[in-house]
């Protein structure tokens, strides 16, 4: 009994619904045809937005300190260019320690070297004198043989701010010195050992300003942003000294 | 053409959706999105049995899955809104579609999809389990709550009625 009453209360629902009509609203055949219709292309602001975070990673890649140990050998002896640094204090000291290295015997050396761009520069008398009575330099840590440079150079000034002439021996000369000298006297296969010394590498060709690009210190494994000069973002830890 | 074929059907489709949703809001929402599909897939559309049973067809399925979507925000059913009503007589001259669409509206989701599916549609109970993934006995439960509410209102409904009229 109970089921034949459901049944008919069903049926009775059923017919209520018979043919039974609701008017939709007015707008909504637009949403509808607005849907179906294909959509116009984006515009560019897609492509701007991915551009800029393109730029937004290269540029925190190249800040966060490089961690990378992975050593890649390459025996080109154009690799000491990494002791090349843009700073004048620091340069001046090391351009006669490069220049002590270069005895007389390294001068074809240097002519054998393939990949130098950077202008040579003849040895003036006086720097072979200066040459010949510099100590071997063991390390290529320049600050620690500052001193003994200092005094050896007669007409220049003892102090680290170093002269502006010497600066421009230091600019202009390390590349071609150190490759010839600096290779064959301590590191057989320095090589590029890290990153840091990778794009030291690089931007040391592409990049002849004093102030470089981008400039990392790769005395150990761990290389350290030693400086920066993209225009606007200068950052130079050496400077500081 | 796709407009004139909207505007044909779409006044019986709207009550289809009326009946799945909780307002007129929701229901607009699954029939746009019922024109939608229906126009994508109106070549896969045979020709066997009438073109309406077929837009029907999408309809209803549209406004199933998207109760299975809100599934998550169903809410629970109150105890003390299912409980049997005395079976009498039932008079349903008076009423009309839209009074019945408000008390199909006021019921619980999971009751309401199953009243439709079960009542209005035509599905098994083994159907609805599967569609639903619920049990055939919860589906079975919740059509008997379903249409205790339903009779109660009804009742109620005409009782006012008849008020007003008698009034």
């Amino acid at each position: 009994m109970q089921h034949m009453q459901d049944k008919a209360f069903d049926q009775l629902l059923r017919d209520k619904f018979e043919e039974a009509e609701m008017q939709p609203s007015a707008d909504l055949w637009n949403g509808i045809s607005e849907q179906l219709s294909p959509k116009p292309k984006r515009s560019l602001p897609v492509y701007w937005m991915a551009a800029a975070v393109a730029v937004i990673a290269v540029t925190i890649g190249l800040l966060m300190p490089m961690q990378k140990t992975e050593k890649i050998r390459l025996r080109a002896p154009e690799v000491a260019s990494n002791n090349v640094t843009p700073v004048p204090a620091v340069t001046v000291v090391k351009t006669p320690v490069q220049v002590s290295n270069v005895s007389s015997a390294v001068a074809d050396k240097v002519e054998s070297t393939p990949l130098i761009i950077a202008p040579r520069i003849k040895l003036s008398n006086r720097e072979k004198e200066l040459a010949a009575l510099q100590p071997k330099a063991t390390s290529d840590r320049p600050v620690i043989k500052q001193p003994e440079v200092v005094s050896t150079l007669a007409k220049v000034e003892p102090k680290e701010e170093a002269p502006k002439e010497e600066v421009m021996i230091a600019k202009a000369d390390p590349a071609e010195y150190t490759d010839a000298a600096l290779e064959p006297e301590h590191q057989e296969n320095k090589g590029i050992r890290n990153v840091g010394d990778l794009v030291n590498f690089v931007v040391n060709k592409v990049d002849k300003r004093e102030k470089k690009f981008i400039q990392f210190d790769t005395n150990d494994d761990n290389s350290s942003l030693v400086s920066i000069n993209i225009g606007f973002i200068k950052f130079n830890k050496k400077s500081d000294k | 053409m796709q407009e004139a074929l909207y505007r044909q059907t779409a006044p019986k489709m709207l009550v289809v959706c009326m009946r799945y949703a909780k307002d007129k809001m929701e229901a607009e929402d699954v029939l746009q999105m019922g024109y939608i599909k229906i126009f994508q897939k109106i070549n896969e559309y045979r020709g066997d049995g009438a073109f309406e049973g077929w837009i029907r067809k999408v309809m209803v399925n549209t406004a199933i899955e998207s109760y299975r979507k809100n599934l998550r925000t169903m809410n629970v059913v109150p105890i003390e809104d299912a409980y049997d009503q005395p079976s009498t007589g039932f008079d349903f001259s008076r009423l009309g579609m839209q009074d019945l669409l408000k008390v199909i509206q006021k019921l619980a989701d999971g009751y309401r999809v199953v009243f439709n599916m079960y009542i209005i549609e035509g599905y098994s109970h083994k159907e609805i389990a599967e569609t639903l993934g619920i049990s055939e006995g919860a589906s079975k439960s919740q059509l008997s709550r379903a249409r205790a509410i339903l009779k109660e209102e009804i009742i109620k409904m005409e009782g006012i009625n008849y008020a007003t009229h008698a009034g």
